[in-house]
């Protein structure tokens, strides 16, 4: 892994940044949410301070006779709560802000809930309720199999299927229909006098299996209650059914009177919905809404992303629902103990969207009156995590960019460096394991500047080194040559000297040795003189064929022991190359000198010419030991031997293949020894380009 | 009168020990360890010939330019160098300095008596009265033994003794392959098979010098040369 992947992987770390920020966002959010929750208690505590204050405020009903006071009212209230469980009122009625045209037809409604009788399959009634100002509209879907309409000749209002409304007032209201359309809602005087109530529109629209009707009638009618059953009648017989039962309370009526919601509204607050109920949970009054007064101006797709970040901490919050009746929700069911509390609710609706409900009773007397429930969506301090967040991000990208970028940079100029180095240290040396002169110096006060510095010395060190290598055969001859001269001189007057013959012996003993000396000696500057020779030396055309020709006649007569053979692969009897032959017989000398030296007994050694479009390539091979592969690039280096001491007669200075080298680099052209594909013998190619 | 060789050689054991060889062959000798004694000798009486070292004590190159004074002295004075240097360029540099012959320490003390007495007798032959000569002829090549002088196409070749008796040892017996082990006997100098292959080059651009269409020295790859007509 280079340098640069490492310190890449190593920046990846800088994710952290963005982790602890997030980290640190889900904190403010969680505390800005907890001092929502505190707020919003706050803001509803007062509030419900104030409620209790005023009790008038919560009488919330306008069925109570005259002398009933207002604690009256609460107490009835209070016993109330006791009921609510057992028989739910009636009728609650939405409040709307229009009236709705009475036409039998269910389209002017708005989407309410129905309210639901039931007791079998054929006794089925849906029906709902709205008030406008002071008008009441109730409209009735109910099952019926078979409509027998009103006979206006029989009675006015009891025959017929119909439905009975029973209010407060003691009366009760009957809509019979003559005839599918208006209908005239009529009430029972005394037990056979039916009276025309005229503030009563009515009208009934006749289904298959259901009719509808749909009644408006002023509020004041009712007295606060309302109740209904139902007559169906048949050509045997009449049902009766409904939630009205003889001879029982009729329950209230309930409604949002403006007077609490104006009230209420007194304490309205932007982005934050008021709920009064009553203790069974109806919906009294309501202002406000718990839409956010602000809208995130973060970009939709950061804001998807963080508060898909936050949403784990949101897990398991329940569906957030709106309705009239607030008796299921759990904060209402705590208020109702008497204990205030807050509640987060998921928004079903809105990905991400949380609704903070906070529940308080009222007390009147000790007693829980009613119930304030204050809502507020998380909006409103999702927006100020949202800028936190927005700036964090940017913060972040920027920071980790530019560290990223630094980072990398950084990496890149130290591998630079190091690069640098490692090319200049590769180039030291040259392809002929000759190191150059020059080292790149380094003046940087780093360890990659102390480790350049180094490594030049080094380089300097081992150049002095190698070429003081190079020059010592040569010093050492020429250093040896004066005191040799001595042995030499010295043995000629002793042997012009009278000797007896024992000293004789051991005079010419000593000039043999002499001489061996002397030799090696020469042997040892050889490449000098050559590299002297080819200096001095000019190109001239000679023909390789017919010189290889008259080496080999040579080299048999020399090597007898060898087979040397001659493989002209050209398919010309002469063929020119520019070259000095002096040195080509040399070079031919060494390479055949050491394929001789190699090449066990009755072995044969192949000279072989091949052409080439513009090389010529020579080829001494031989049979051998193989070349060991650790040493097959230094084999043409100055001093090496790749000899086993095994001979000792002959003078092996690691010299020969260092000369065939310089003069193949002279002649421009290139040698490789190689194992032979069999294994059983080694081959030297020399390529020199032709004339 | 005995001839006067000087020796100017600082290494004085082979000064004593050509000195001894000398002597015994019936020549005076003087030794001079370095440059200024030889100079300050010189000055009162030239010897016969002087065989000087190149390296002269802390003069690296001192044996050069005693030979440069000497040779503006004189003309004819035989000058040897014996010295341990034997690379090509010291050569060449010594011979162009006017001496007469480049001999390297290697050489026996046989072999160098040999090349004196016949740098003498070279001298002799210029000097004294045209005697009856001994002159071989082949072709265009005139060898003169005695003088120990060479012709080739009537035209006098600058050359060294050791050049002489490779060329005379080649044309003696025109079409005779000579290796180089038997030029270098020939020549009387123990030298490796390279020196004698520059050597013949430097004889072949001395005939070249004087005939551009020169090619009767021949090489037998890998046996030697012959003398070609």
């Amino acid at each position: 892994m280079t340098l640069n992947k490492q310190l890449f992987l190593v920046s990846l770390l800088l994710l952290s940044i963005p982790w602890s920020g997030c980290q640190y966002l889900q904190e403010i959010d969680a505390s800005l949410r907890s001092g929502q929750e505190q707020t919003l208690r706050a803001s509803t505590q007062v509030i419900v301070k104030a409620l209790s204050q005023s009790p008038e405020a919560l009488t919330l009903d306008t069925h109570k006779n005259a002398s009933v006071d207002d604690i009256k009212v609460d107490d009835s209230n209070v016993d109330r709560i006791h009921e609510a469980d057992a028989a739910d009122s009636v009728f609650y009625c939405h409040p709307m802000n229009y009236q709705i045209d009475t036409d039998g037809y269910a389209d002017g409604w708005p989407k309410i809930e129905w309210s639901v009788w039931s007791s079998t399959a054929a006794e089925h009634v849906s029906y709902r309720c709205a008030i406008h100002k002071n008008q009441l509209m109730l409209f009735f879907d109910v099952k019926n199999s078979e409509m027998v309409f009103n006979n206006p000749t029989r009675s006015l209002a009891s025959n017929g299927d119909r439905v009975v409304l029973v209010t407060g007032n003691e009366k009760e209201y009957i809509f019979a229909a003559v005839a599918p359309g208006k209908v005239t809602g009529r009430y029972f005087k005394s037990p056979h006098i039916t009276y025309r109530e005229s503030s009563i529109e009515a009208s009934l629209i006749d289904n298959v299996d259901r009719y509808q009707l749909e009644i408006s009638m002023p509020l004041a009618l009712v007295k606060g209650k309302l109740s209904f059953y139902i007559i169906d009648e048949s050509a045997s017989s009449s049902s009766r059914f409904g939630p009205y039962e003889y001879d029982t309370a009729v329950p209230e009526l309930i409604y949002q009177p403006d007077r609490i919601r104006a009230f209420l509204s007194t304490y309205a607050q932007a982005g934050q919905r008021l709920s009064l109920l009553n203790p069974d949970g109806w919906l009294i009054a309501s202002i406000g809404t718990a839409e956010p007064t602000s809208t995130s101006k973060s970009h939709w797709l950061l804001q998807k992303f963080y508060r898909g970040l936050l949403a784990g901490r949101y897990q398991g919050q329940p569906d957030y629902f709106d309705g009239v009746n607030f008796f299921g929700r759990n904060e209402f069911k705590r208020a109702r103990k008497g204990q205030s509390s807050s509640l987060w609710y998921k928004d079903p609706l809105k990905d991400h969207h949380h609704v903070l409900a906070n529940a308080e009773p009222i007390f009147l007397d000790g007693q829980v009156a009613a119930i304030l429930i204050a809502e507020q969506s998380s909006e409103q301090t999702a927006t100020l995590t949202d800028q936190a967040f927005g700036r964090l991000f940017s913060l972040s990208i920027i920071v980790m960019g530019g560290a990223t970028l630094t980072l990398l940079a950084y990496a890149s100029w130290l591998s630079w460096r190091i690069r640098k180095l490692s090319k200049a240290t590769q180039n030291a040396l040259d392809e002929r394991g000759i190191i150059s002169n020059y080292y790149p110096h380094s003046n940087a006060n780093d360890e990659i500047g102390v480790l350049s510095r180094n490594y030049g010395e080094l380089m300097k060190r081992i150049g002095d080194y190698t070429v003081y290598l190079q020059t010592l055969s040569r010093k050492l001859s020429h250093e040896l040559r004066t005191p040799l001269a001595i042995i030499h001189s010295s043995l000629d007057n002793l042997e012009s000297q009278q000797l007896d013959s024992q000293s004789r012996i051991y005079q010419q003993r000593a000039k043999e040795g002499a001489l061996r000396l002397g030799k090696i000696l020469t042997a040892m500057s050889e490449a000098k003189r050559v590299e002297e020779i080819i200096e001095h030396s000019e190109l001239e055309s000679v023909d390789v064929i017919f010189l290889v020709t008259e080496l080999i006649a040579a080299y048999s007569d020399l090597y007898d022991g060898h087979t040397i053979n001659f493989e002209n692969n050209v398919g010309r009897s002469s063929l020119l190359v520019n070259a000095v032959p002096d040195l080509l017989v040399q070079m031919l000398d060494k390479l055949i000198e050491n394929a001789v030296s190699f090449c066990p007994p009755a072995g044969v050694i192949v000279i072989a010419i091949d052409h080439r479009r513009t090389t010529l390539e020579l080829t001494v091979n031989n049979d051998g030991p193989l070349l060991p592969k650790s040493m097959q690039n230094q084999l043409f280096d100055n001093m090496v031997s790749l000899r086993e001491e095994r001979e000792s007669s002959a003078t092996h200075l690691g010299l020969g293949l260092y000369i065939v080298s310089l003069i193949v680099n002279f002649h421009s052209g290139s040698i490789i020894a190689k194992n032979r594909d069999d294994n059983r013998g080694v081959i030297f190619s020399i390529n020199l380009p032709i004339e | 009168m005995s001839k006067h060789i000087a020796i100017v050689e600082d290494e004085i054991n082979i000064a004593e020990n050509y000195r001894d060889a000398f002597v015994q062959q019936g020549y005076t000798v003087s030794i001079y360890p370095n440059r200024s004694s030889a100079m300050a000798a010189f000055e009162i009486e030239l010897p016969d010939l002087t065989v000087i070292d190149v390296g002269l004590e802390d003069e690296i190159e001192g044996g050069f330019e005693l030979c440069r004074d000497l040779r503006s002295r004189s003309k004819t004075l035989p000058i040897v160098f014996l010295t341990a240097r034997e690379s090509e360029f010291d050569k060449i540099s010594g011979l162009r300095l006017g001496a007469d012959d480049y001999l390297t320490k290697d050489i026996g003390l046989h072999h160098m008596m040999a090349r004196i007495v016949a740098l003498f007798r070279r001298v002799d032959a210029l000097s004294g009265p045209l005697l009856k000569e001994r002159v071989i002829t082949t072709g265009d090549l005139s060898i003169n033994i005695e003088r120990m002088s060479i012709q080739w196409q009537s035209q006098a070749l600058e050359i060294t003794v050791t050049e002489f008796w490779v060329i005379h040892c080649l044309a003696r017996h025109p079409g005779q392959v000579k290796s180089r082990e038997q030029l270098m006997e020939a020549a009387k100098v123990v030298l490796d098979d390279n020196t004698i292959t520059s050597h013949i080059k430097r004889i072949r651009k001395k005939f070249l010098a004087i005939d551009a269409g020169f090619n009767a020295i021949n090489t037998a790859y890998g046996l030697g040369y012959r003398w070609h007509v």
